[in-house]
């Protein structure tokens, strides 16, 4: 911008230089050209003046000549002088006077004389043409001697008479007789009357003129006289006479003797331009003039136009340059506007570029306070943040300016910093600055231009994927007692929080916590082992409501309730670790020292997430993991069984054999029966034991092809099989109306009714009317049979061991104690459950199960 | 020696097992007493004189109790375990005698605190040598705290 200014005032200073210089060629040309045309202006004036003057003197000359000339013809006329001496000696001859009065008459006629008289030697008048009554002027009077005594001709100049006032002009010719010795015989007198001849003729000027005049003066004294009237003053002639110090009127410097143009100031005080000479053989001074004013009122309008035209020559020029400047400003200013927009669209693409990029960029300077953001940082900052130091962003203690300081030292030119900045939304965020130097151009730092990029999603993902290895490597590596632990004291370093719990939902639908940590309990009430909640105790607390709503339970208020020996929660996340949409897991950290926010929630939620398959997989494998103990259980059983209930009668066969000896060597009757009596059971029994592990060992693994049959029709065939002992004990049966179409192994399913409709005889006791009900009914979409008889019933404490093998609840009672153990087994295979009701010894029982898999939504007769 | 005879509690189910002891017994010089009991349930009613049991002159505390492990009801183990958990009881010596030699009814039985743990012998002789042993060990040389 700044060169541009010169280069600017440069072209303005050149056409100022132009400019003055024409304006000078002007002025110069015109002042040259005035100088000039007045120089030959004042010569034509001059020339026309001096023409004037000349030609005036010229004529006033020849009229004085013709005065004289006039005069001469009676100065030397012997004839004339004798008609006048005759007059004169004679005056009373008549025809003498007639003749000279003729004389007279005509010379006055023919010259146009005001008059002429006639003086004899002693001037007295004698004759006058015409008759005068006044007396002639005491100048004449004076003068008359003098021509007498001289014998010259004189002329009387102007003078005033003193009778009339008139002015004159008067010659006396003296009339010299040859016959008296050349005495004079008397003065004969021309009066002459300027105004009528002279006056006009001096007067007149040959061009019209408003000031012009001429002017006839003569010294006398130390004046110089004004002879002829003024053009400008009335009665001037011999009136008006300046004093001859007043050297700068035209009229003394002629009556000085000075010749040619003059200048000076006239009668009136006016400035005048005049020609002034003398007229030869006379007293006269001709003085030619003409106002200053007059000569020079064309040179000053000459002058006039002169200016106006330099003025507008100059206002031309001033024009032209201007024009040429505006030309050149425009053109300077196009390119000017040309580069400017060129620029601004650079400049645009410049800003839109910084726009677009989505980087936060920042100009700070040596102070560390921003002087410039791209969109991307007033976005992140806020609108305010050119003008404050950088710190102020700063979240937590941090050693960024300890960092940058080889930037700004001039050490470094780029340097990679990460810090923890607060976003004008007041969320801490973490940074990675890519910090470049800014020099000027004689290499001093003067700032920083930086790039940062928000990573705080970034690093915490990969926190996140960090955590979710961690996580991983403790489900593939720390033992099972202690994976909820680690896995629960992960997630809290990772939110950190002091306390927490980690725990997964069993089969019931109770909330197992497996590891309790140790902090979450008062240092003295640490429970030993995993902690159960079951679903029915749970109460209207966070957890209860994150398993129940399936959502995050977010609260920052302390809880209400603390159970005693708990560590009160004053915040918490309860978050639930879903599965397939399913609650498998409950994930709770608590008390941090700050509050939780949705964000808190989201990173929970993420490691839930990523645990739940995990955990999923984890508690199928702990099922599968107990189903295979059991059924390990159930083998270990089945051989203990061999090696107990098998053994056991062979005990007893072996060792009644031994007595059976002994008794037989003594011949006591009564023993030897008594061995054989117990010898024989014991191998029945082992027979039966025999028949029925063969019989176990068949389920599962014999499978006759499934079949469909009525549950009436099994029944039936059940009633058919247990006929002897209902009828014995006087059993009645009753079957429900339900029709349900069962569609299975049918042995097996007969088997499972037999064994049920065997047990309730068998334990029906000392009843009266002892009752069989046989039935179905529809519980919750499934189909649960049931078997109840009004029997013995089964003490609470002993239900849960009556379908274990070899279990027998009463070693009085015949049986091996498989049957139950073959029914759940039957059950079992058909994916159902079984289990049995009974309110206490004496109340009866009733067998519930189910058959998911031999249960056919078809009806009879559908 | 002591004036009054031991009284024997056999906690037996199989009544022909019942009989060998018995037999095993009677046969024996000392004097002694032999209640049998045959499940788990009847047994701790007696111990601790509840049902059919509650006259403290029908039920006298035993010197020493036999125990099988597989009883219907209430399981041997846990008839030991509850004996032995009762500072009342817990001195009464109890020998398991069972037909099991299954190392996990063994380990379970001295874990609690299985005074003896016999396996009844298939063969005749031997049984009955285990039974004099017994006899000779629990009712002649052992002493008594009470």
């Amino acid at each position: 911008m700044e060169p541009r200014d010169t280069s600017e005032r440069l072209a303005a200073i050149a056409f100022i230089i132009v400019f003055s210089i024409l304006a000078v060629g002007i002025v110069v040309a015109g002042y040259l050209y005035y100088q000039n045309y007045e120089k030959r202006f004042r010569i034509e004036v001059e020339r026309q003046l001096s023409a004037i003057g000349e030609l005036k003197a010229g004529e006033l000359a020849h009229w004085r000549k013709d005065l004289f000339r006039d005069a001469g013809v009676f100065y030397n006329n012997p004839p004339f002088c004798a008609l006048v001496r005759r007059y004169l000696e004679t005056p009373g001859d008549p025809e003498a006077k007639e003749q000279l009065r003729t004389w007279l008459q005509k010379v006055r006629e023919s010259y146009q004389y005001n008059r002429i008289f006639l003086l004899d030697a002693r001037s007295v008048e004698r004759m006058s043409v015409p008759e005068a009554k006044v007396p002639f002027s005491a100048v004449l009077q004076r003068l008359a001697p003098e021509v007498l005594r001289s014998g010259k001709i004189v002329v009387a100049d102007f003078h005033r008479d003193e009778v009339s006032h008139d002015i004159h002009l008067s010659v006396l010719v003296p009339l010299l007789d040859g016959q008296a010795g050349g005495a004079a015989l008397g003065i004969l007198v021309f009066l002459i009357d300027p105004g009528q001849y002279l006056y006009p003729l001096i007067n007149r000027w040959p061009t019209p003129s408003r000031t012009a005049e001429t002017l006839l003066v003569r010294r006398e004294g130390n004046d110089a006289l004004f002879l002829n009237e003024l053009r400008f003053r009335k009665n001037a002639a011999l009136n008006l006479r300046i004093p001859l110090e007043s050297k700068d009127t035209p009229a003394v410097k002629s009556a000085l003797g000075q010749e040619g143009i003059v200048e000076g100031v006239d009668y009136r005080g006016v400035p005048v331009v005049a020609d002034v000479r003398g007229i030869p053989d006379s007293p006269w001074f001709l003085v030619t003039r003409m106002d200053y004013e007059e000569v020079y009122g064309p040179l000053r309008e000459r002058l006039l136009m002169l200016v106006v035209l330099v003025m507008v020559l100059l206002a031309s020029a001033a024009a032209g340059v201007g024009l040429v400047w505006r030309h050149q400003l425009v053109r300077f200013y196009r390119e000017r506007y040309k580069a400017a927009q060129a620029l601004s669209a650079l400049s645009a693409r410049q800003q839109a570029i910084l726009a677009a990029v989505p980087d936060i960029i920042m100009e700070v300077d040596n102070n560390k306070v921003y002087t410039w953001a791209n969109r991307a940082g007033f976005e992140f900052f806020g609108d305010d943040v050119v003008g404050k130091e950088a710190a102020f962003y700063f979240e937590g203690e941090q050693d960024t300016y300890g960092k940058v300081r080889p930037i700004f030292n001039g050490d470094e030119d780029v340097l990679y910093v990460e810090s923890l900045q607060r976003r004008k939304d007041g969320q801490k965020r973490l940074l990675a600055w890519w910090c470049r130097v800014l020099k000027d151009d004689k290499g001093n730092v003067w700032g920083a231009l930086s790039s940062a990029r928000d990573i705080t999603e970034q690093r915490q993902a990969e926190e996140a994927s960090n955590t979710h290895g961690r996580i991983a490597d403790i489900f593939l590596l720390v033992p099972d007692d202690e994976v909820y632990n680690e896995v629960l004291r992960v997630v809290l370093e990772v939110m950190e929080s002091p306390d927490g719990i980690f725990g997964y939902i069993d089969d019931s639908g109770a909330l197992v916590v497996p590891a309790v940590p140790q902090n979450l309990w008062d240092k003295n009430q640490v429970p030993g082992s995993a902690l159960t909640f079951p679903r029915d105790s749970r109460g209207d607390n966070g957890w209860s409501r994150a398993i129940g709503e399936k959502r995050a339970i977010l609260s920052n208020e302390d809880s209400i309730e603390t159970p005693v020996g708990r560590v009160a929660v004053r915040r918490h996340i309860s978050l639930p670790v879903l599965f397939q949409g399913q609650v498998t897991g409950l994930f709770q950290v608590a008390n941090r020292k700050t509050d939780y926010t949705a964000a808190d929630v989201r990173r929970l939620e993420v490691i839930a997430a990523h645990i739940a398959p995990i955990l999923s997989a984890r508690l199928e494998r702990e099922q599968k993991e107990k189903e295979l103990q059991e059924r390990n259980a159930e083998l270990e059983r089945f051989t203990y069984t061999i090696s107990h209930d098998l053994k056991s009668p062979l005990v007893t066969i072996k060792t009644f054999l031994g007595y059976l000896a002994q008794d037989l060597s003594s011949s006591d009757a009564e023993r030897i029966e008594q061995d054989m009596l117990y010898m024989g059971t014991a191998a029945d029994k082992m027979g039966r034991l025999l028949d029925e592990l063969l019989e176990m060992s068949r389920v599962g693994r014999m499978v006759n092809p499934p079949v469909l049959v009525t549950l009436r029709e099994v029944v039936d065939e059940v009633l058919t099989l247990v006929a002897g002992p209902i009828a014995e004990r006087g059993v009645e049966v009753r079957l429900s109306d339900e029709t349900i179409t069962l569609l299975g192994d049918r042995p097996r399913l007969v088997e499972v009714w037999q064994n049920l409709v065997e047990n309730a005889v068998k334990f029906m006791g000392e009843r009266e009317s002892p009752l069989i009900e046989i039935g179905a009914e529809r519980l919750d979409r499934s189909m649960v049979f049931y078997v109840r008889d009004n029997g013995m019933g089964i003490d609470p404490r002993y239900q849960a061991k009556v379908f274990g093998l070899f279990e027998k609840l009463d070693p009085s009672v015949e049986g091996t104690g498989l049957g139950l153990a073959l029914v759940k087994r039957i059950v079992e295979l058909y994916r159902g459950t079984i289990w049995l009701e009974s309110p206490g010894s004496g109340q009866g029982v009733c067998v519930r199960f189910t058959l998911p898999e031999a249960v056919t939504n078809q009806r009879e007769g559908e | 020696m002591r004036g009054e005879p031991l009284l024997i509690l056999l906690v037996e189910d199989e009544p022909a097992h019942a009989e060998i002891v018995k037999r095993n017994f009677e046969g024996f010089r000392m004097a002694n007493r032999l209640i049998h009991l045959s499940d788990g349930q009847e047994a701790l009613d007696y111990l601790y004189r509840r049902a059919q049991f509650s006259d403290p002159e029908q039920s006298p505390r035993p010197g020493i109790i036999l125990l099988d492990l597989r009883l219907p009801k209430v399981d041997g183990l846990e008839i030991l375990k509850t004996v032995k958990s009762d500072p009342d009881l817990s001195r009464i010596p109890v020998v398991v005698l069972t037909t099991s030699s299954a190392e996990a009814d063994m380990v379970k039985a001295y874990d609690f605190h299985a005074n003896s743990y016999l396996v009844k012998p298939v063969d005749f002789p031997q049984f009955v040598a285990l039974m004099e042993a017994l006899g000779y060990y629990w009712l002649a040389w052992n002493e008594y705290p009470y």
